[in-house]
């Protein structure tokens, strides 16, 4: 089957069976920035923006997302950039494997919510699964990426 | 699970035909729970574009389109004004945002978990279901069929009571699925109960509630009689997330907190 999906800004055509899965299209297709992971929904890091909104790829067949806009981490790019310093600076990633899906799903909550409080953060990313840094660290860098008007 | 073919219909009547066609044919609502079932679809057909993602308003209840998605209902201020937010409590109880950007209501009634948070949840506030062949029927009495035939879920509809209720889902970690969960709405008139993820479906602990609502002062030592027959009225099993004797103690104490909760300004 045919599919058209805007990617990060830009329109290309693939052609996948009934039951690909998205993160494979993707994967497939050269966007490695998209993990593979627990294959369940469930660790997040196969998170994408599908219309802005976070969704776990490994789950959505690339067919049922036919004429839609899939936002992978090359396509924030400048902010993805912006919230890795603040991460570096809080010491808050290490082998960096949930780091696109962390950092798509934090650029949607900050475009989602006004003034998130720490909790309403928590909430956001209970999803998007971490095995190295035990969170203290990724809550403080997110919380100075918001506050970070520059 | 396996797709041969997806199939995007034109109508409602085109969808239905279409799952009458083959028994191996199925309904997709998000996919989620789908992508971890095994066998092989024939053709998967989507209701998009069928205008069932609506949350709406009508003078007397609420009606969500099997579409939305458990997100859509989190954050809908339709739904947070509903018998005291109870269902939108649930639904952010259920995995992760990415997750609930693509469940949707529909597959989390038509698939009956056990585990559900979304049905405790409903059937507390006694959701009607609206089907395409079947008509209405109560999710009470859907949930009691043996084998519900083929059918596609349309609408939810749950009435504008103007309520206090409370939800609270036990669970090990924010991602897992219930122990056991609870949801009580209270009308001025009636209280309702419901229980799921015992690790059996989710039931109404009818006793109780009769109790309620024949007491006629609603104490302490009233919410205490309410929460044992609670426990002596449902059955509890076990299973890799806990026994049985701790599900019973935890209906017991999830009852009476959750009472003096919807009885108070608390809730
Ligand atoms: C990893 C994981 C963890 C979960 N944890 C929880 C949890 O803790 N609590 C909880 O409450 N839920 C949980 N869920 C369930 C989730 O909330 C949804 O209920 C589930 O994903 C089904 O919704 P769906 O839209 O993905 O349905 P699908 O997977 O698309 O469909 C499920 C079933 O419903 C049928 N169906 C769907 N829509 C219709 C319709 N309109 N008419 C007729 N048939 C239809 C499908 O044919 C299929 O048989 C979890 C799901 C997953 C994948």
């Amino acid at each position: 089957m045919k599919v058209n999906l805007l990617i990060n800004n830009e329109w290309r055509a693939f052609h996948v069976e009934a039951g690909e899965y998205l993160a494979d299209t993707l994967r497939r297709n050269d966007f490695l920035s998209v993990r593979r992971g627990c294959d369940t929904t469930s660790c997040g890091v196969c998170t994408v923006l599908l219309d802005g909104k976070p969704v776990p790829s490994c789950s959505i067949l690339t067919v049922a997302v036919d004429n839609h806009e899939v936002t992978t981490i090359e396509g924030i790019q400048k902010e993805a950039d912006k919230l890795s310093d603040h991460f570096g600076r809080e010491g808050a990633d290490q082998c960096g494997f949930c780091n696109p899906a962390l950092a798509l799903t934090v650029y949607a909550m900050k475009k989602e919510l006004k003034n998130p409080s720490d909790q309403e953060i928590r909430e956001y990313l209970v999803g998007n699964l971490c095995r190295c840094t035990g969170y203290i660290g990724q809550e403080k860098a997110i919380r100075s990426y918001l506050e970070d008007l520059s | 699970m396996k797709v041969l073919d997806y199939y995007r219909p034109t109508s409602l009547a085109d969808a239905y035909e279409t799952l009458m066609r083959n028994p191996q044919n199925q309904i997709m609502g998000g996919g989620a729970w789908l992508k971890l079932s095994p066998g092989e679809i024939t053709t998967l057909i989507t209701l998009d574009g069928l205008g069932l993602e609506a949350i709406a308003e009508q003078p007397e209840a609420v009606l969500i389109g099997a579409k939305a998605t458990l997100r859509a209902i989190e954050t809908s201020p339709l739904i947070a004004q509903l018998q005291g937010g109870l269902l939108r409590d649930a639904a952010r109880h259920v995995m992760g945002v990415s997750l609930r950007n693509i469940a949707t209501i529909g597959g989390s009634i038509v698939g009956r978990f056990s585990f559900s948070d979304i049905l405790t949840a409903l059937l507390a506030m006694n959701a009607q279901l609206v089907f395409h062949a079947r008509g209405e029927i109560a999710l009470a009495d859907y949930l009691l069929l043996h084998r519900p035939e083929k059918d596609i879920l349309l609408w939810i509809k749950i009435e504008k009571d103007n309520a206090h209720s409370a939800f609270r889902k036990v669970a090990r970690t924010r991602l897992d699925f219930a122990i056991l969960n609870l949801a009580i709405v209270k009308t001025r008139a009636t209280t309702t109960i419901a229980l799921g993820s015992r690790p059996q479906g989710p039931v109404l602990a009818k006793r109780a509630m009769a109790y309620l609502n024949e007491s006629a002062n609603l104490t302490e030592k009233v919410f205490e009689q309410a929460a044992r027959l609670v426990t002596e009225e449902l059955a509890f099993g076990d299973n890799l997330k806990a026994g049985k004797e701790y599900r019973r103690h935890l209906a017991y104490v999830l009852s009476k907190r959750l009472l003096k909760a919807v009885n108070s300004d608390e809730s």
